[in-house]
């Protein structure tokens, strides 16, 4: 491993992660791999879970500790400001970002009130952007850094009744690929993970029914283990990805093969 | 009044000494450029290390003044000083419009890579 391949884990001090929407699913997974390889973990949701209790008490949640939560709107352009205002004062700097947060609602665009298209796009898109954007400056003044955006296998492939989900999603490879370029002379990495169904709140509202048929065009037979993502995702952040940049890994048991 | 002129000096000396750092940091020359040298095509800074420099002033200054000033309207040392003399002191805004209305020959905008590929696929 040289320097120039800029493995957070080389710094003196444990190495600082950005996770958005950390209190649950994927999101809790990753706080939990990042804590468990010695990262410091910073996190937000819009409210406190007992699972960011239990993981307050074992880290701690001050600067002392290895584990920040704040409450966050993530459509709040101020709430999100402050977030990271708060994590680099506390901890000096932040070296990897996960863009995790995100919504979804099905629908047929014909019937969708704009209103909900707008917070789509502001969760799943607008606020990944700032928050990416605000990192991004401690992250070059470093001259080191990963970044990661959670996208979907529907940035893929097309699947009706989620037309602006996938827009969000396929906007936020774009953002990948072009920020890769941007901040690569940097020695800032961008990539994408496009997990595919996976144990999660958003296919536990599909019917069994619909899980079947997902498991039948899958060409391993199955939905993904959450923790299978969260390994893509790891390493992709880590240094263990550390000549990868402007990738989509697609995540999904071959279902877009 | 004094203390208006020292003020906007510290500002200035600490947009020079910034630029410097980040020139020697980069191996590029760094010796006798003034206000009016251009930052890519006098001194060679890319775009991103023009977002270094802002980030560097950032720390410096506590001011960014880019979320209100168009970084596309910066093409001189000048022109970033003021940025920062009138983001940190408003009222300076006045005077600096002036001056740059009696400098109307100015060289077209540093336009950093990223704008001038933006404009071309338009």
């Amino acid at each position: 491993m040289t320097s120039s391949q800029a493995d957070p884990l080389s710094t003196p001090e444990a190495p600082v992660v950005l996770i958005s929407g950390g209190s649950r699913g994927l999101g809790l997974s990753l706080v939990d791999r990042f804590l468990d390889q010695g990262w410091r973990v910073a996190t937000f949701s819009r409210s406190r879970t007992s699972e960011v209790e239990k993981r307050e008490q074992e880290h701690g949640s001050s600067e002392a500790g290895r584990f920040i939560w704040l409450a966050v709107d993530g459509s709040d352009e101020d709430q999100i400001r402050q977030a990271v205002k708060t994590i680099v004062k506390s901890w000096g700097r932040i070296d990897t970002l996960i863009n995790n947060a995100g919504t979804g609602n099905d629908g047929l665009l014909a019937l969708q009130r704009m209103q909900d298209v707008d917070q789509l796009i502001d969760v799943n898109l607008r606020s990944a952007i700032l928050l990416t954007q605000l990192c991004s400056k401690s992250m070059i003044r470093n001259s080191s850094g990963s970044i990661v955006n959670i996208s979907s296998v529907n940035s893929v492939r097309g699947h009706s009744g989620v037309a602006v989900y996938s827009a969000t999603k396929a906007a936020l490879d774009g953002l990948t690929r072009s920020l890769a370029r941007e901040l690569g002379p940097r020695n800032i990495r961008v990539n994408s993970v496009a997990p595919g169904y996976f144990e999660s709140e958003m296919v536990g509202e599909l019917s069994d029914e619909a899980k079947k048929r997902i498991q039948r065009r899958t060409p391993l037979g199955r939905l993904a283990d959450t923790r299978e993502i969260t390994e893509a995702v790891y390493f992709l952040a880590s240094g263990q990805g550390s000549f990868i940049t402007g990738q989509v890994l697609v995540v999904d048991g071959g279902l877009t093969c | 009044m004094l203390a208006k002129n020292d003020a906007a000096d510290q500002v200035a000396k600490t947009v020079f000494d910034t630029i410097t750092d980040l020139l020697e940091e980069q191996g590029l020359e760094s010796n006798g450029f003034d206000e009016q040298a251009k930052l890519v095509d006098t001194l060679g800074l890319k775009s991103m290390d023009i977002a270094q420099v802002v980030l560097m002033l950032e720390d410096e200054l506590d001011a960014d003044p880019f979320q209100e000033i168009p970084i596309t309207s910066i093409r001189t040392v000048g022109d970033l000083i003021n940025a920062y003399r009138v983001t940190l002191d408003p009222s300076l805004a006045a005077d600096l419009n002036a001056a740059a209305s009696d400098d109307a020959s100015a060289s077209q905008p540093v336009a950093t890579g990223t704008s001038r590929r933006a404009n071309r696929r338009r």
